[in-house]
């Protein structure tokens, strides 16, 4: 069982780089919706200051936060299941931003065999000003135990 | 960008289907590295197989990630207020991933913004994005908005705002160098400014923006020089 005493416990607030190289090579493996989201011209011409940040694109950044907050409850990645991903947009962001990702755990609850943590990152831009809310699920088997997720 | 007529999209209307993506073990090693998302059971079928299952399986990030591009192939980015999936189950290695989107809802009173929308809005629209055939993948909801006039008068405040703040930035680091400059010259025993540089910079910034141009070359050179710069003004704009 994971102890419920981290619901609230929080990472410190951590900063990534969007990066350009990495939202073309992220386009590229996805598929880009449109060529300003590789081609910086095409960004300047649809009205963004540098190539704009994939709806998803987010997520990967935040799995960057360097306290690991699953190892601290005892969870291995092996055991981990993605039930759930939730984002709420405040405003685009774009590559050259530096990122604060202040991330909580705000659920922790047990559904038979399973057990369910939910994450939730605030997002903010250079300013402090809010860029997006991520909002993660995921279900975790107990230690030991094989066999399907949900 | 797109040819898609989003203003007459009604309740059901589809967006056109995405083409098919095969899952296959070059595609999800890609998207690890693309996505940052390393965990093993998606590239490893050994540390799969450790962890119970058959084979590797794709990381619902990577149908999220495809529903995205489906919407935002239609939708401006910045116009896409929340977006939010449930998987249903672990999509194998060797599926086809089918992503399909329909309009649920198309909401034109702006007084009822959702919860942690921006707003006012103009106009929502609410879609169902999935990437779930037969039994694998993800499904769940979407709402878009067209920004009213008033928030769209708002967000170029705010852009135009970041730019000044750009340009102030970029003048200090202009007067830095060129200070630094100077000493460099002082140092050698070269006179600090020379004047065909000078006017290689007004043939510059009136190349490219005309009389104001150089009447701003003359101001930011005047900048540069150490007399004329105002004490305590590091970083006073931040």
């Amino acid at each position: 069982m994971i102890d419920t005493a981290f619901v609230g416990s929080r990472s410190a607030p951590f900063t990534a780089d969007v990066e350009r190289g990495r939202l073309r090579m992220f386009n590229e493996v996805v598929g880009a919706p449109g060529a300003e989201f590789t081609d910086l011209d095409a960004a300047r011409r649809a009205g963004h200051p540098d190539l704009p940040v994939p709806p998803t694109f987010l997520f990967g950044l935040d799995l960057a936060d360097p306290s690991d907050l699953l190892a601290e409850m005892g969870v291995d990645l092996d055991r981990v299941l993605h039930v759930e991903q939730g984002f709420v947009y405040h405003r685009p962001a774009f590559a050259g931003q530096t990122l604060t990702f202040a991330p909580v755990i705000t659920d922790i609850r047990a559904r038979g065999a399973l057990e369910f943590v939910v994450r939730d990152t605030a997002v903010t831009g250079p300013a402090g000003e809010p860029v997006a809310d991520l909002h993660q699920v995921i279900a975790v088997r107990a230690a030991g135990e094989g066999g399907e997720g949900p | 960008m797109s040819v898609f007529p989003l203003a007459s999209a009604e309740v059901g209307t589809e967006l056109p289907e995405l083409p098919g993506v095969r899952v296959t073990r070059t595609l999800l090693a890609l998207f690890a590295g693309a996505s940052g998302d390393h965990n093993p059971i998606h590239i490893d079928s050994d540390a799969a197989r450790a962890a119970g299952l058959d084979d590797v399986i794709a990381h619902g990030m990577l149908s999220m990630a495809l529903l995205g591009r489906l919407l935002t192939t239609w939708v401006p980015v910045q116009d896409l207020l929340s977006f939010k999936v449930r998987f249903s189950a672990p999509t194998p290695v060797h599926a086809v991933l089918r992503c399909t989107a329909r309009v649920t809802a198309i909401d034109e009173d702006e007084e009822r913004a959702g919860p942690g929308c921006r707003s006012p809005y103009g106009s929502r629209t609410a879609w169902s994005p999935s990437a779930a055939r037969p039994s694998y993948g993800c499904r769940g909801g979407a709402v878009s908005g067209v920004p009213s006039t008033d928030e769209q008068v708002a967000q170029q405040h705010d852009y135009i705002g970041e730019l000044d703040r750009s340009l102030i930035d970029l003048v200090v680091r202009r007067s830095e160098a060129a200070a630094e400059l100077a000493s460099l010259c002082r140092r050698l025993g070269s006179p600090g400014v020379e004047l065909a540089r000078e006017n290689a910079v007004l043939r510059l910034y009136h190349s490219a923006l005309g009389r104001s141009g150089t009447s701003l070359a003359l101001l930011l050179l005047g900048l540069g020089r150490p007399e004329s710069r105002p004490a305590g003004e590091e970083k006073a704009h931040k």
